[in-house]
This record gives structure tokens, C-alpha cells and sequence, in this order.
């Protein structure tokens, strides 16, 4: 649709499709093979490399779209990083030798083999992509998609730091956004225009924050917008601009819901594959020892032969076709809501309705296996026309700037729909150590601005030590209950390291082995300007 | 720290010496004295008299998570030990807190921005014109007023962060644009445009239909 004929009011609606990416920081060099590192691998061959190859399909075959992605910055420094990159390539050189085995395994199996077949297909349409296509830089080839104009990539908190827990130091808050966003400067050589806020986080002051480093836009959860005052005229369905001039886009519940309930979503088709169901769980040790990690633990391959089925046992075997078909019937029913619901809501607005529908990117492919078949099938409808439109953020507050000035409310999309998960018996002590270890931090770095050499070496690691602390996924992970020992040991080791560097800072006395150990273990932001904390 | 709109948690730590000091000052109203977190309500109006709500605690637990019966309330919280006779003594006082509300707002002021301020008046600070269909003709909003070119828009101009201004939230400023309050008759919440019978369209709010539809955590949260 052309602008004029938008402007002529031929246009109803907009949606905006947002994926989130993001996986906390696991890098062990000092093991060869760590279990959570699997975290990474598994993201990049079922999410991120299909995703990527997805994006690039439409460019290829010319589909009008757009797609708005958040990466965040502890994701994006795994992608790049040279251990991690070796390390995956090793554990996809495995997935192709199990996926060769399946095969033989299944040949007497009819659909099992077909099964088998997909997958050794998919392990080495990933391999090609990741090697030859991408030459194992995928947040390049985020960037360049992101260069034609098609694909908005937003800006995130540091080390995807829950904020509204960490606003007792305005100083850590302002820095986890700082540190973001110099990340996204230089990974994607462009200033953000959006912000992704870690769980849809906020707390009242962030606004001010966010724009005072030059964000024009962020994503709430629903009742942030819906709750705001004064009240919203058209709830959700129009950004509104905070009192600092932020553009605030709250999340529509329907579109959530059909992708996000395990009731009523679209992934829990019977038809889908069965998420639960590896081969790495199913198959005898023996045969699976080189394909699990080291220490004999189990992990999924990613190689899964059943479909959903129905409530319980037993599972029948998975049909790609079948599911493939239903990925497009559910496709054809996502775009029939919400042209429904532009259609409903369109006279009633003086401005186009827009639909804001934000996802987990690795809800996509890797716990829904037809999730990025679905997101393929649903961009091709959108763009043979009609209504609503896919626009980033940015494109639909350059079209329809003006809107409504309120003061958002705080939320989350966690559970509740505020700060529980991150903050309750089992979690919260944690925070009288971030909220110390930050007001030490913020001192040390007012007191030294201009540090040079092992100093601001020292300062920087320190730096990186409590951005890692600060991580919400650990608080997460603690509360519940899954690695939860990982992540309660994630966080005293960054707090203890963060402890000793401050303490052998004021006393001038650096440990250089020590510190040199830890730069190479936490290497995260290696150009991080510690007069972020001040 | 704010768990949610009915739930707070707060934790301390007061060095041991400190709070012999406060044994000492208390004297005889020792053995009497509880310990409390007083919740201070802050924005209260010049004059009004001061409104706070003690809760008992257990000063060893370092920690305490306290319901409140009402939201939408800024407070800052004392550590401290009352005393018999009244007397409070204060230990520590924390940073302020906003409880969101639970609820839409009654508020209903509409009031327009637009980022362009300082460009092109008519076309890029313009509220956009409601479309005419048909059966749908509708007159035109509030009247509009030019925009100045001095006009303040949201404000982005001292840098400090409202968690740190007195009073921690605050009202909107004056936008550089806009409609005026748009809710004039009828239903106080109605979208602008569809109250005094403007619109032949049925009058929606879609505000409480998005709060009817929204359940929380649906996410990975």
C-alpha cells in the first residue's frame, strides 16, 4: 500500500512482530565441555541460523516485510566470541554424525526414517549456512538484514539485567542501559532507535534514562500502558509518549495468547513435534556416549521423532508434512484475528490501530519446532496486501506521530505481571549484595575517572563482574528451581570476584595473574568505559 | 523494593553498635520498645497532615515482606523502634517507592505530543484527522491549538532521574501540542471523540477491554 493510499485512510491497521533473542552470558573456558554452554548451541541450529535463513528467503524472493528483533547483548558477545564459535562447530559436527546414525538406525522404521532423514537434511542445511553463508558471523548477517530496511534490531540492557530491582542505585540502572547500547553502537555501527526492556521490566525513572541516551521507543506489557495515568484512550492499540517523550507500544493480549498459552496456543497442536521426547533421553548410553556431554550427562540433540499427540503416553511418530500443514493453517488463522480485530477496531480509533506482538525468538524453532514456519508463512500472507501492515516501531511513529502523553505503569510480563519472579523468598538474597556491590562500584568509578593502565584495567573488569552478577536470568533460574544451583553460583562468583577487584583496587594492590584470569574467563564487553557506573 | 501493587519487601542491616546506642537512648522504654518499619506516604499536599502506618518487625530477620491493602501510593520507609510512651526512634529510612495501581486509572485527560515539535507545525504536529466512513462522519475534536514555538515538550531537559526528584513521579508536563482534555459529557473514560454523541459509532472503552482480555505472565517470566 502506498503512503497515499494509507493517508487517504485506505490502511486499517498495523502489526508489529517482535522477536526477542536473548541467552545470559555461559562461557567457561576454563572446562572443556560445560553443560549450560549447550544453552548456546542448541539456540544457534534450531532458532538462529534458521531464522536468519528464513529473513534471508524473503529478501531473495522479494517479500515486502518487516521484522522488528531484539538481540541482547549478552547473546550477541556469544555469537561473536571465538571459543563459543569453535565449540558449536564441535557439537554440530556431532549432531551430523547422530543424525548419520538415526538414519541407518530408522531404516527398517518407515516414518521414523523419514524422520531421521529431516533431520540429518536440517544439521547440514545449518552446517552450510553457518559455514559458508555466514562464515560463523550470524550477528552479521543480522546486521546486513537489518541494512535493508526490513528488519529493526533494538538496543538492550547490558547483561539483561532486570532494571525495576536494580533502581535502589539509579547509577547500576543507568549503566546497564549505557553499556547496552555502546555494545549496539558497535555491533551494529548505527545508533538504537528502540529498546528492549529486559521481561518488559519498568519502574517509574527508567523513561528518563532511556532517553537521555537517545531511545525513542521501548515495549511494554499490557497493563503497563492500560494502567497508566491518566487513562490510555485506546488502550493498547496506540503507543502513548511518557512525560520525557518516550514512545511506549503495549503488547496485545490476543496475539499472546494464541502464541504464548499452553492451553489455547498454537504450540500445543497435537500435530506439533513433541519438545520432551529426545532421542538423547530415549536411546541407550552406550550408543548416545559421544554425543552427550562428557561427564555422561544426558542432553537433547535436537533430534525428537514424535509428535504431541494428545495429553499423555503413548506419543505417535512425528509427520513433517502434517505439522507443516498445520503451521500454515495457523498462520491463515494469526492473520484472520487481527484482521478481525483492526477491522473492529479501526472506527473507533482516530488513528490506525496497531498490534504489537512480541515473542521469545527461541520460542521459535527450538520449543516450537514449526514456530519459524508459522512466522514464514504468516509474513508471505501479510505481504500479498491488505490490512494490517507489518511496520517496525520506528516506521509506524514516523508515520503516526502524535499520540497521547501519559505516565506508564510499572509491570512485567512475568508471572503476576510484576516483579515476583525476580524478587521472593527464594531470590531475594541476592539484592542486599547487587545493591552493595553497585554503590561500590558507583564510588570507585567517581573516583576514578581517568585510570590508566592495570587500574582501569582492574576497574573495568570489576565492571564486567557486576554486570554479570546482575544478569535477571539467575534470580530467575533460582526462583524456579531449574539450574537453579548453576545460577545461585553464577552469582557469588561474579559478586566475589567484583568484591576482591574493588577491594584490591582502593588498596592499590592489583593481583595481575589474577585479573588477567578473569579477563579471559569473563571477556564480555572488552571496550566497556567504567565512568558508565558514575 | 515493590513485589506488586500489594506486596512490598524490604531489608536492612544496622550495625550492632548501632543499635546499642539506640538500647541506650531508649533507657528504661527499652524492654518495651517494638521494633517497626514506618511507612511514610510521600506527595501528600502542602499542609496535610503527615500520614504514616507502622508494621511490626523482627529487626534479626534483616528482611520483611509486608501486604499493604492499597496501591498507587508513593512511600519511603523507616527502620525504628517505638517506644512505650510513643517516642520513635529512627534506625534507617530507605529509598522511596511508587506502588503501581491494580487497576486503570480514572484519570482521563487526553493530552497529544508529537516529537516534531520544532518542525513543519502543520504537518508533522497535527493529530491525525478521523477518517470519514460511511455512517461514520464525526465532527472534529476539541479545538487544537497551534503549536509555539517555544512551547516545553515532554521533558528531557535536567537529566536527573525522576527516581531522584522529590516526590519521585511526576505530572506530566505541558506537551508541546495538543487537543486539550478531550472527555467533555457523558462517560468520563469514553475514547475522545465518541462522548457527546460525536460519532454514530458505539462508544468503546479500550482500555478496559484490553484489561478484561490481559493475562498475566504470559511469557517466559
Amino acid at each position: 500500500m502506498s503512503r497515499a493510499a494509507r493517508r487517504a485512510g485506505m490502511e486499517k491497521g498495523c502489526l508489529i512482530v517482535l522477536l526477542h533473542a536473548h541467552l545470559p552470558f555461559v562461557r567457561h573456558p576454563e572446562h572443556e565441555d560445560f553443560l549450560e554452554e549447550y544453552w548456546l548451541y542448541e539456540a544457534i541450529t534450531e532458532t538462529y541460523v534458521p531464522l536468519l535463513l528464513l529473513l534471508d528467503r524473503l529478501l531473495e524472493d522479494g517479500v515486502e516485510f518487516r521484522l522488528a528483533l531484539s538481540l541482547s547483548p549478552t547473546l550477541a558477545s556469544m555469537l561473536g566470541d571465538p571459543l563459543l564459535q569453535s565449540r558449536y562447530r564441535r557439537r554440530l559436527a556431532k549432531l551430523l554424525e547422530l543424525a548419520e546414525k538415526e538414519v541407518g538406525r530408522t531404516r527398517t522404521r518407515g516414518p521414523f526414517h523419514d524422520v531421521a532423514r529431516m533431520y540429518r537434511r536440517r544439521f547440514e542445511e545449518v552446517r552450510a549456512a553457518y559455514e559458508e553463508r555466514y562464515c560463523g558471523d550470524l550477528v552479521g548477517a543480522f546486521r546486513r538484514i537489518q541494512e535493508t530496511g526490513k528488519l529493526e534490531i533494538l538496543a538492550g540492557a547490558a547483561t539483561h539485567a532486570y532494571l525495576p530491582v536494580l533502581s535502589v542505585n539509579p547509577s547500576a540502572v543507568r549503566a546497564q542501559v549505557r553499556i547496552g547500547i555502546a555494545h549496539y553502537r558497535e555491533t551494529f555501527g548505527r545508533e538504537p532507535q528502540g529498546f528492549w526492556l529486559p521481561e518488559c521490566g519498568y519502574h517509574p525513572g527508567l523513561e528518563n534514562v532511556l532517553r537521555g541516551a537517545g531511545i525513542r521507543y521501548t515495549i511494554l506489557e499490557t497493563h503497563g500502558i492500560t494502567r497508566a495515568d491518566p487513562r490510555p484512550r485506546y488502550g493498547v492499540y496506540e503507543p502513548v509518549y511518557g512525560p520525557d517523550g518516550l514512545a511506549f507500544f503495549g503488547r496485545d493480549p490476543d496475539s499472546s495468547k494464541q502464541v504464548w498459552s499452553s492451553v489455547e496456543g498454537y504450540p500445543g497442536d497435537y500435530d506439533y513435534r513433541e519438545f520432551y521426547r529426545d532421542v538423547a533421553f530415549d536411546e541407550n548410553l552406550e550408543y548416545l556416549a559421544p554425543y552427550i556431554q562428557r561427564d555422561g550427562i544426558r542432553i537433547d540433540s535436537g533430534i525428537k521423532y514424535y509428535r504431541i499427540t494428545g495429553r499423555g503416553e503413548p506419543k505417535e511418530v512425528y509427520v513433517p508434512q502434517r505439522a507443516a500443514e498445520k503451521a500454515e493453517i495457523h498462520a491463515a488463522d494469526f492473520l484472520l484475528k487481527r484482521k478481525e480485530q483492526v477491522e473492529r477496531l479501526a472506527p473507533l480509533m482516530d488513528v490506525p490501530p496497531v498490534i504489537t506482538a512480541p515473542y521469545d525468538a527461541e520460542l521459535l524453532g527450538h520449543w516450537w519446532f514449526e514456530g519459524l514456519w508459522w512466522l514464514d508463512a504468516l509474513i508471505r500472507r501479510l505481504a500479498a496486501g491488505g490490512s494490517p501492515r507489518l511496520v517496525t516501531p520506528s516506521e509506524y511513529l514516523q508515520e503516526h506521530p502524535v499520540h497521547q502523553v501519559v505516565e506508564p505503569s510499572p509491570s512485567s510480563w512475568g508471572y503476576k505481571g510484576y516483579h515476583e519472579v525476580w524478587l521472593s523468598g527464594a531470590n531475594d538474597w541476592i539484592y542486599p549484595h547487587l545493591h552493595h556491590a553497585a554503590a561500590e562500584m558507583e564510588r570507585l568509578a567517581a573516583g576514578n575517572p581517568r585510570a590508566r593502565g592495570w587500574k582501569l584495567r582492574a576497574l573495568r573488569q570489576a565492571a564486567r563482574e557486576l554486570l554479570l552478577a546482575q544478569a535477571s536470568d539467575w534470580a530467575f533460574m533460582i526462583k524456579s528451581g531449574a539450574t537453579a544451583t548453576y545460577a545461585a553460583e553464577r552469582t557469588r562468583a561474579h559478586l566475589g570476584r567484583h568484591r576482591l577487584l574493588c577491594k584490591a583496587i582502593r588498596r592499590g594492590e592489583i593481583d595481575r595473574r589474577l585479573l588477567e584470569e578473569m579477563e579471559l574467563r569473563d571477556n564480555i564487553f572488552p571496550r566497556l568505559d567504567h565512568r558508565s557506573f558514575i | 523494593m515493590v513485589v506488586d501493587p500489594h506486596l512490598v519487601h524490604a531489608y536492612w542491616e544496622i550495625a550492632a553498635a548501632h543499635l546499642g546506642r539506640m538500647r541506650k537512648s531508649l533507657g528504661g522504654h527499652c524492654a518495651g520498645a517494638r521494633a517497626v518499619l514506618r511507612f511514610h506516604e510521600s506527595g501528600r499536599a502542602r499542609g496535610a497532615a503527615a500520614a504514616f502506618f507502622d508494621v511490626e518487625i523482627q529487626p534479626a530477620a534483616r528482611n520483611w515482606y509486608v501486604p499493604l491493602w492499597s496501591s498507587d501510593k508513593t512511600y519511603w520507609l523507616e527502620l525504628g523502634f517505638l517506644a512505650p510512651d510513643g517516642r520513635f526512634l529512627s534506625a534507617a529510612c530507605s529509598n522511596e517507592i511508587y506502588v503501581p495501581r491494580s487497576e486503570p486509572s480514572s484519570r482521563c485527560e487526553v493530552r497529544l505530543w508529537s516529537p516534531a515539535r520544532r518542525a513543519s507545525a502543520q504537518e508533522d504536529c497535527r493529530p491525525p484527522q478521523v477518517r470519514a466512513t460511511p455512517g461514520n462522519e464525526r465532527g472534529g475534536r476539541a479545538e487544537r491549538r497551534a503549536p509555539a514555538e517555544s512551547a516545553p515538550g515532554p521533558a528531557l531537559d535536567d537529566g536527573a532521574p525522576a527516581a531522584a526528584r522529590p516526590g519521585g513521579r511526576r505530572e506530566p508536563l505541558p506537551v508541546a501540542i495538543g487537543s486539550g482534555p478531550a472527555r467533555l459529557e457523558g462517560d468520563a473514560c469514553a475514547p475522545p471523540g465518541l462522548s457527546g454523541g460525536v460519532r454514530s459509532a458505539p462508544a468503546a472503552d479500550l482500555t478496559a477491554e484490553c484489561e478484561r482480555r490481559f493475562v498475566p505472565g504470559v511469557s517466559s517470566g
